[in-house]
């Protein structure tokens, strides 16, 4: 797929792309999570809405605190494969803590993040990482995106995708991403919705050794 | 003959008609046909003979034989002579005689072209001996004729359509009249056509036409009347099927280019309407009053409603007077939508519609409560489409439906009334697209309560889904009690509710969470007017019990502590506040105490937000006491034993961002912190919480070392006491990453000697251990810890993790 382009953007445009021919399967992963509603926030922004659509997306990765049934069923429509682990004000207890999902090449770890102590240590990230002998660790909790390589491991922060209010946190951006992993690659999009409303992208690349 | 039971000659010539007579004779030896059957066969009979009748009549065309001619199509004409066929047999027949007189018209058309005088034609085939041919054959010629502009076409059509009177058989009058009306389609004198002027002009068109219909509707009324009461309604379903002939006149008074609103106004709907209600008819009047509103222009309806209504009040009482209003109400409605500006602003058209319904209702008098309501549907629906700004319209309709409910008594209403009140509920919330319209609507409460409470719900759950898509904005508290007051199904419990079922619904939780959500809608850039929309809430959330404010409280909680930073911003500045960050702490306080034994996870990770916010809004004694009350809620209602761990977890990831508090206020906490994690059921939790317990030792400025290798050696204490020997070596390789991570930060009580010791204990235990799923998971963890240190070390990282010796553990087959 066109590494260019954002997919979700890509999708919702006509554009012709030629793929590579040992790329035949499609990989989009959806990463998101922390939308808090109705808690913190009402709803998702209607911009993300209108670009999380059915059909395109092959997985979803929630990192927790959705917090209700309802969120549940509108992940499920979007995509029938999605994983969520618990989040700490999750009403749901039956997710897990953590997740370990293999997708294509890569070993993709899921976490909440309210679990490593102290909350957003990259050091004890990693430390996660390593427990769960993971390539990519995804977890939420900050509600700020990050993503970064470390010691040969990529670790990613989807953000809050509704911006939602924390009181350990100043300023949150509505934020999530979507991973295109194919052979031993991911590049990693990160959608976000910048004050004056308009949904900004931007992509960083991660190959493993 | 199937038509006389005589035997047929087929050159009995068609001057002389024979005796007519309506006998059937069944001849001996044959069996009983159904009804169905006899009708098939006397049509096929019939067909048969117009089919003949017709190729004969063609071959003399060709052969210019026009006497043969015209005696053929006499005959075959004379089929439709027929008094057996159902009317839809009867349309058969004559839609196949129709097809052939074609010919006939072919030929004087061709005729025509040569110069012939069409008089001569006119003339001759009035010959025919009986009335029926003579009539068919005469309008055949004459639509020609006047084509021929050898005569005006007025004298032609006014001719024809007298002398179509001498058919006086409903039925074959009417399908006579109608042949009449589609020969005469193109070739009336209206406005631009080419009959205009020496033809006449579309007055006499109008006579035509208005003639034809109101002999036609005489003959049609007629059938009423005709034979024995027992097959009223079988003679009233075939005049049904025949509606459509009368009708057609009125469709081609539409079509004439010259009707324009004076001429409709003062001329064509009058005379129509006289004919409505002179021929006192139930079903001539209904069909016809709905035939005007389907066939004439919107904006023609909206200049002559008051004539077309009064006409209403006057029909016969079994005319189904509601339908014919209700129609007429949503077409405009549509009209309206579509062009707006079309509505004359000169007439009160709400009003007329009001007082007419008025008398409608009044004129029948046992209109039962669904058909007002229904009517009261139409009417709202027409307010608001044509008059979206006129609340006062919408609101009037509410009140007399308020009122009239009232005078009933408390009756149990049937299904379909309860739509009708719903609907009048839930379309003006629909229409006006935004929630503080609707409040407005003084009515609207009082209507609501004539509804069951699944009714009442289902239109408060409306109101909230409306401020949700809309997103909607409240702002003043006096609207907010107002709303509150519109969902009162959803907030407050009622006797008939079942409690105990509803708890665990799905449907129940969805809705409270809409109700939750309301708070994210209140909003005033004024901070204390804020404030008390978020009271009204609190108090109005109350009402719902435990069962509600599970769900109703929490976000309440998060708008509070938001509206914290923006009132300590304001106190920042100075300004004088009625509601200070103080006064808000308290309410959230309250709200969190209200929710401690429903919720307690919740409630305590609530206060833990909390005390955040107190502490960085810098109230150091309130951000203890929230801290406190985490506390509490652990200990009094936090039991299970998972719960507990992730609770403890929790608070020693809060207590770090805590910066504000006192140095011996901060060791408290810490400290009964780690012995909550000590006390943990399960020897893992424990391991796992003191471990995590140890990071509150090493914040920001107040770094102990050595309470924190107090921690790591108490951990694996705990550890090692496992008896699971899988189990414990994978607690020993969570505890060596907290080591490693100490090293790395520089806790100078971290020695190489406790990571060394650490790791040949692992590689001990690890060298003892098989192969299942668990040993494997801690080899691959310990693996990359290793990994991890060898990087660090290849970096030439000065003291961090140089002086640990891996290579022992790499023997160990790592």
């Amino acid at each position: 797929s066109c590494s260019l382009i954002p997919p979700l953007l890509l999708c919702s445009c006509v554009c012709v792309c030629v793929c590579a021919p040992e790329q035949a399967v499609v990989m989009l992963v959806l990463g998101l999570g922390d939308l808090h509603i109705p808690h913190r926030a009402a709803d998702l922004p209607p911009k993300f809405k209108s670009l999380l659509v059915p059909g395109k997306i092959q997985h979803v990765l929630c990192t927790g605190n959705l917090c209700t049934k309802e969120q549940h069923d509108f992940l499920k429509s979007i995509c029938p494969d999605i994983h969520i682990v618990r989040g700490d004000f999750d009403e749901v207890s039956t997710y897990p803590e953590t997740k370990v999902i293999t997708m294509g090449n890569f070993k993709v770890g899921l976490c909440h993040g309210h679990q490593v102590v102290p909350w957003g240590d990259p050091e004890m990230l990693a430390v996660l990482q390593r427990q769960l002998d993971v390539d990519v660790l995804v977890v939420g909790h900050t509600h700020k995106f990050k993503a970064y390589e470390y010691e040969g491991r990529f670790i990613v922060n989807p953000g809050s995708a509704t911006g939602a209010y924390s009181a350990f946190e100043s300023e949150s951006t509505p934020s999530f991403i979507l991973m295109d992993i194919h052979g031993n690659t991911v590049v990693t999009f990160v959608y976000q919705l910048s004050p004056e409303g308009d949904v900004k992208v931007e992509k960083i690349e991660y190959t493993k050794a | 003959s199937h038509r006389t039971g005589y035997p047929t000659h087929p050159s009995v010539p068609y001057l002389q008609g024979g005796p007519f007579r309506n006998v059937h004779r069944r001849m001996a030896g044959t069996e009983v046909l159904s009804p169905e059957e006899e009708q098939e066969k006397w049509l096929e009979d019939a067909t048969t003979v117009v089919k003949q009748q017709a190729f004969f009549m063609k071959r003399a065309l060709d052969n210019g034989n026009l006497r043969d001619a015209l005696k053929h199509s006499s005959n075959m004409i004379c089929e439709l002579r027929t008094s057996l066929l159902t009317p839809k047999n009867y349309y058969e027949l004559y839609m196949q005689t129709f097809d052939e007189l074609r010919y006939l018209e072919m030929y004087f058309t061709e005729e025509m072209k040569k110069g012939r005088r069409m008089m001569e034609f006119y003339e001759l085939v009035q010959h025919a001996g009986n009335i029926l041919p003579r009539n068919y054959l005469l309008v055949t010629v004459g639509s020609v004729y006047i084509k021929s502009a050898q005569a005006p076409a007025k004298d032609i059509l006014k001719d024809m359509v007298e002398m179509t009177r001498g058919v006086q058989h409903p039925t074959r009058g009417l399908f006579l009249r109608n042949y009449l009306l589609q020969m005469t389609k193109d070739k009336l004198p209206d406005v631009g056509s080419e009959y205009e002027g020496q033809g006449g002009n579309v007055r006499d068109a109008l006579d035509f036409i208005l003639l034809n219909f109101t002999e036609m509707n005489k003959l049609w009324v007629r059938m009423q009347h005709q034979g024995p009461v027992r097959d009223r309604e079988k003679r009233e379903k075939e005049r049904l099927d025949l509606r459509i002939l009368v009708g057609t006149n009125l469709v081609r008074l539409s079509q004439l280019e010259g009707v324009d609103l004076e001429l409709y106004k003062e001329f064509v709907l009058p005379r129509i309407l006289e004919q409505a209600i002179s021929c006192k008819d139930q079903i001539a009047q209904a069909y016809l009053m709905d035939c005007v509103i389907q066939v004439f222009p919107d904006e023609y309806h909206l200049q002559t409603l008051e004539i077309f209504l009064s006409t209403c009040t006057q029909l016969q009482q079994g005319v189904d007077l509601k339908t014919i209003l209700i129609n007429l109400m949503n077409r405009l409605a549509n009209f309206a939508t579509a062009q707006p500006e079309q509505i004359p602003e000169d007439v009160k058209i709400f009003n007329i519609f009001t007082v007419y319904v008025a008398k409608v209702i009044q004129h029948q008098s046992n209109m039962e409560l669904t058909d007002i309501l229904s009517l009261q549907v139409a009417l709202l629906n027409f307010a608001l489409r044509c008059y979206p700004d006129r609340l006062d319209y919408v609101d009037h309709v509410l009140g007399f439906c308020t009122q009239m409910l009232g005078k009933l008594g408390t009756r149990k209403l049937e299904k379909v009334s309860t739509k009708y009140i719903v609907q009048l509920l839930t379309l003006p919330v629909d229409a006006y697209k935004n929630i503080l319209t609707v409040l407005e609507l003084q009515n609207y409460p009082e209507l609501m309560t004539f509804l069951d409470a699944a009714m009442r719900k289902k239109v408060a759950i409306d109101i909230l889904k409306s401020v949700a898509q809309f997103s909607t904005t409240i702002s003043e508290p006096d609207k907010v009690e107002k709303l509150f007051n519109f969902i009162k199904p959803l907030t407050e419990a009622e006797e008939e509710d079942e409690e105990e079922e509803q708890v665990l619904d799905e449907d129940f939780q969805e809705e409270q969470y809409l109700v939750a959500r309301l708070v994210r809608f209140l909003d005033n850039e004024d901070s204390d007017t804020l404030f008390k929309l978020y009271a009204i809430a609190r108090k109005n959330y109350a009402k719902g019990g435990e069962k509600r404010i599970k769900y109703t409280l929490v976000p309440l909680v998060f708008c509070s502590l938001e509206l914290c930073g923006v009132v300590k911003a304001r106190e920042n500045e100075g300004e004088e506040l009625q509601f200070g960050c103080k006064k808000i702490f308290q309410f959230v306080h309250e709200i969190c105490r209200a929710l401690s034994s429903i919720l307690p996870d919740i409630a305590m990770r609530l206060f833990l937000q909390a005390a955040k916010v107190a502490d960085e809004c810098e109230y150091e004694s309130i951000a203890y006491e929230f801290v406190t009350q985490a506390f509490v809620v652990y200990e009094d209602e936090i039991s299970g034993s998972r719960a507990q761990y992730g609770a403890v977890n929790i608070i020693s990831g809060a207590l770090p961002a805590m910066q504000n508090l006192s140095e011996e206020n901060f060791d408290t906490l810490i400290t009964k912190t780690t012995q909550h994690s000590a006390k943990l059921l399960k020897k893992p939790d424990q391991c796992r919480a003191v471990a995590n317990a140890s990071h509150l030792f090493w914040v920001g400025d107040t770094r102990d070392g050595r309470r924190v290798l107090e921690c790591l050696q108490r951990a694996l204490k705990i550890a090692n006491s496992s008896m699971d020997a899988a189990a414990n070596v994978s607690l020993f390789a969570e505890v060596l990453d907290h080591f490693l991570y100490y090293m790395e930060e520089g806790n100078e009580e971290v020695k190489p000697q406790h990571i060394t010791e650490l790791m040949d204990l692992i590689n001990e235990k690890l060298a003892e251990l098989g192969d299942d799923e668990q040993v494997a998971r801690v080899r691959r963890h310990y693996g990359n810890t290793l990994r991890h240190i060898k990087s660090k070390q290849a970096e030439g990282d000065a003291g961090s993790l140089a002086d640990i010796d891996i290579t022992q553990a790499i023997k160990v087959g790592l």
